[in-house]
């Protein structure tokens, strides 16, 4: 059993340790914002698409992603469609011509980062999946600390400490 | 390698809870994600404005008479006027969303409650680091414990994998494991960019 539990908790821990990692270091970046920099690289480029499109959304099709705005002006169309990991294109379509100038900005990669954990599309599954796997390294992780008697006192100690301050405060906090 | 063991353990034992409500947002935003609001309550309050009290002043009063202590220091983004130039306080918090207006005539408030959900309340404990400052103890506490669990779980990471390195490096399962989960993660990064 305790051969088993521990394979289980380290194949889960090695599968699921780029996820964490990127949850961890965005999490950083979250509370830390002033502590790197977020540079953007913009690329600019021009392509012919049909004439005479009024609807943005027969257009966005071009691009993988969300489209996120649309701005009627007159005899263009702008928009902005967004993948789930930051990058935007910024399209300004003349309706007469078909020409489309398209801006590409891309974030840098702590910043995608901080996408993924924000969980847009397919990364909103990824995250309940690691959530799942936290879920199953704590289980499994108890187990293996509690069959440790060396560490069962101080264990016992540090993990009463924990649940009573956060579990304490939480509850605390609910009430107003 | 005993050392790192102790370091992994009891990392993760301090920070057990923390740990669970990251996992329990984590399911919630996924499964959740549609839910539905609670219903605004309104209700009214006997509040009588002293005289020569600022608008700041004021908020801080109606803060302790509802109990609203973890929507404090009152940002000044809450302190508003309506468009009866009536004092409109709009107390963010945990909780959820408490709008005041003072009825100074009146001698009353009138207060529009929205409270979070329960996955709600712990999504905004989850996203609460050190950075911020509250004028709630609890919610201080909360803070710099969050952001020390937030530490924690890199130095999980880290010293897991120093484990690894360290004594199971030569397990076909773990290195299998290793690199599936590196391979998923790259092709889901790459075509979703």
């Amino acid at each position: 059993m305790y051969q088993k539990l521990r394979s289980i908790h380290l194949s889960t821990a090695l599968f699921s340790m780029a996820f964490l990692l990127a949850y961890a270091i965005s999490a950083v970046e979250f509370a830390h914002r002033k502590w790197v920099s977020h540079p953007e690289h913009s690329t600019n480029e021009s392509r012919k698409l049909a004439a005479g499109i009024t609807d943005a959304r027969v257009l966005a099709r071009q691009w993988r992603g969300e489209l996120t705005s649309i701005e009627n002006s007159p005899g263009f169309l702008k928009f902005q469609v967004m993948t789930a990991l930051g990058t935007s294109y910024n399209v300004t379509y003349s309706i007469a011509t078909g020409v489309a100038t398209v801006k590409t900005t891309s974030k840098n990669f702590l910043t995608t980062l901080a996408f993924v954990h924000a969980s847009h599309g397919v990364w909103a599954v990824v995250a309940a999946g690691v959530s799942l796997a936290l879920l199953t390294l704590g289980i499994t992780g108890l187990y293996l600390w509690f069959q440790n008697h060396s560490s069962r006192r101080m264990g016992s100690v540090l993990l009463l400490i924990g649940v009573m301050t956060a579990a304490g405060l939480i509850i605390s906090m609910r009430g107003g | 390698m005993w050392l790192l063991k102790r370091i992994h353990t009891y990392a993760g034992l301090l920070t057990f809870i923390n740990l669970a409500v990251y996992c329990v947002v984590g399911l919630s935003l996924t499964f959740l994600r549609e839910s539905s609001r609670a219903p605004t309550v309104v209700s009214y309050q006997k509040f009588s404005v002293e005289p020569n009290l600022t608008d700041r002043q004021v908020a801080e009063r109606i803060c302790a008479q509802l109990n609203l202590s973890l929507a404090t220091p009152v940002n000044a983004a809450a302190i508003q006027r309506d468009a009866a130039n009536n004092l409109f306080l709009d107390f963010r918090h945990a909780n959820g969303r408490d709008q005041v207006t003072v009825l100074e005539k009146e001698g009353r408030l009138r207060i529009e409650t929205v409270r979070n959900s329960f996955f709600d309340y712990l999504y905004i404990l989850h996203v609460t680091t050190a950075a911020f400052h509250s004028g709630d103890w609890r919610m201080q506490l909360w803070a710099d414990y969050n952001e020390f669990a937030m530490w924690a779980l890199l130095t999980l990471i880290a010293s897991g994998f120093a484990m690894f390195l360290a004594t199971r490096a030569r397990s076909r399962l773990a290195q299998i494991s290793l690199a599936a989960g590196c391979c998923v993660f790259a092709a889901l990064y790459l075509w979703n960019r």
